[in-house]
């Protein structure tokens, strides 16, 4: 009888070690917000970005926040645009009117993705009053909404040069820019950098 | 220990009141030399052990670090006859590495970021040893082989950006180590081993078909009966 009552204590001592011990550590806890930033481009292979010459640039930043749209003209937004144009310009295409018939069409889109789901928390120590307090004295699960929206910059070059009429025209180029730190003015001239510097093959000569 | 007496005593007095009626008492002589408790029923060992992982195979391509976070806790039934032991361990494992700020090139697609590479690994099998020498032996090496499931997480933080596998998954071990009791009819002793572990997991985007490791641990263990 001693025995049993002793496996049991030793096997629950071993199940709360190893309960205690599956709390993974939080492996970004140490990362600082440069380090946080990714920085993705992606470019259709087929395109030769020499057969290209002029490109124009909205003057407003496109919003795409889950499933609604719009535009922003908000002063970090100019200063985006200033900097995709500065950069397009250093690697040899000419900024032109839109009724100018470019070559390659530039837009920057700021999208917000949200994330959500819910979780229950069954802890008996925590009391809840609800509604105004008519109902009576309970202990209910309270369910805790998560949510987590990441927001982070979007650039894309179409092919206009070669556009159907009637047809989308082909996105040739794209650059997502995610991480901390991104909406600074302070490092908004470098993170815009880091896109076009590895894009060795975006420019006209 | 008062207990212990008690039974001594009641032994005793139970051999010489027996003496009589009957032949199968041991001799008083004889008494005190018994077998200890150790070589005559099955006995308990708990050990703890932890130490230095190194990651092996596809693993140590994706891991090119070794690790710290490395803990294994032990239980044992510990036959007297047959220097053998039968048991389950749990462990705890995790590797972590930093890689700086890097370009990495793909078909059509080309991503900066810093990478953070992690595994985690939390290992529960059922363990058989096979030790030389006797069970009261000072120095006891041993060879063990476990078998069982574990919860392996392989997560690749691209900045912040999660990507990877997890799951629960097949757990082979085989090792060998030493055991050396503190005191010749002592309970406490220190552990030495070195365990190979393999978690056929397949993450392909990482290029990694299995986690496995060696664990070089070191700890304590206490046996009793």
């Amino acid at each position: 009888m001693t025995m049993k009552v002793k496996h049991a204590s030793l096997l629950s001592v071993l199940l709360l070690a190893a309960m205690s011990w599956s709390c993974a550590p939080d492996a970004l806890q140490d990362l600082t917000p440069e380090d946080s930033q990714v920085f993705i481009t992606n470019y259709q292979k087929s395109a030769n970005f020499r057969n290209y010459q002029t490109f124009s640039l909205a003057d407003s930043v496109y919003l795409l926040q889950n499933q609604r749209t719009g535009v922003s003209t908000l002063p970090l937004d100019f200063r985006i645009l200033g900097r995709v144009a500065d950069n397009l310009t250093k690697r040899g295409y000419k900024r032109i009117l839109r009724s100018e018939k470019p070559d390659l069409g530039v837009n920057v889109i700021r999208i917000s993705e949200t994330q959500s789901g819910v979780v229950a928390n069954y802890n008996p120590w925590n009391s809840y009053w609800g509604y105004g307090g008519g109902g009576g004295f309970y202990y209910p699960p309270t369910y805790s909404y998560y949510e987590s929206t990441e927001t982070y910059w979007y650039i894309e070059i179409v092919d206009l040069k070669n556009a159907v009429s009637g047809q989308q025209p082909s996105i040739i180029w794209n650059a997502q820019i995610r991480g901390s730190g991104i909406f600074d003015e302070s490092t908004l001239a470098s993170v815009v950098e880091n896109v076009f510097t590895q894009s060795t093959y975006l420019k006209k000569n | 220990m008062k207990n212990n007496k008690w039974k001594w005593t009641l032994g005793l007095l139970l051999g010489f009141s027996t003496s009589v009626l009957a032949q199968q008492v041991i001799d008083r002589s004889k008494l005190f030399k018994r077998e200890s408790p150790y070589e005559r029923y099955t006995t308990y060992r708990v050990s703890v052990t932890g130490g230095l992982g190194l990651p092996a195979g596809t693993f140590g391509d994706y891991m090119d670090k070794t690790s710290l976070r490395n803990y294994t806790l032990g239980l044992d039934f510990v036959f007297p006859k047959n220097n053998m032991s039968l048991g389950v361990s749990v462990g705890s494992q995790y590797f972590k590495n930093r890689l700086p700020r890097q370009v990495y090139n793909f078909d059509g697609q080309d991503i900066s970021a810093v990478q953070t590479r992690t595994f985690s690994a939390y290992p529960l099998v059922v363990t058989g040893s096979y030790h030389i020498g006797k069970v009261n032996s000072l120095v006891r090496p041993y060879i063990q082989v476990g078998v069982g499931g574990a919860y392996a997480e392989v997560a690749n933080y691209w900045g912040a950006i999660a990507t990877g596998d997890n799951g629960f998954k097949f757990v082979a071990q085989a090792g060998a180590g030493v055991r050396v009791l503190f005191k010749k009819t002592g309970n406490l002793g220190l552990e030495l081993g070195a365990t190979y572990q393999h978690i056929p997991f397949t993450v392909e985007s990482e290029g990694i078909k299995d986690a496995s490791t060696l664990n070089v641990r070191a700890g304590l263990f206490y046996r009793w009966w």
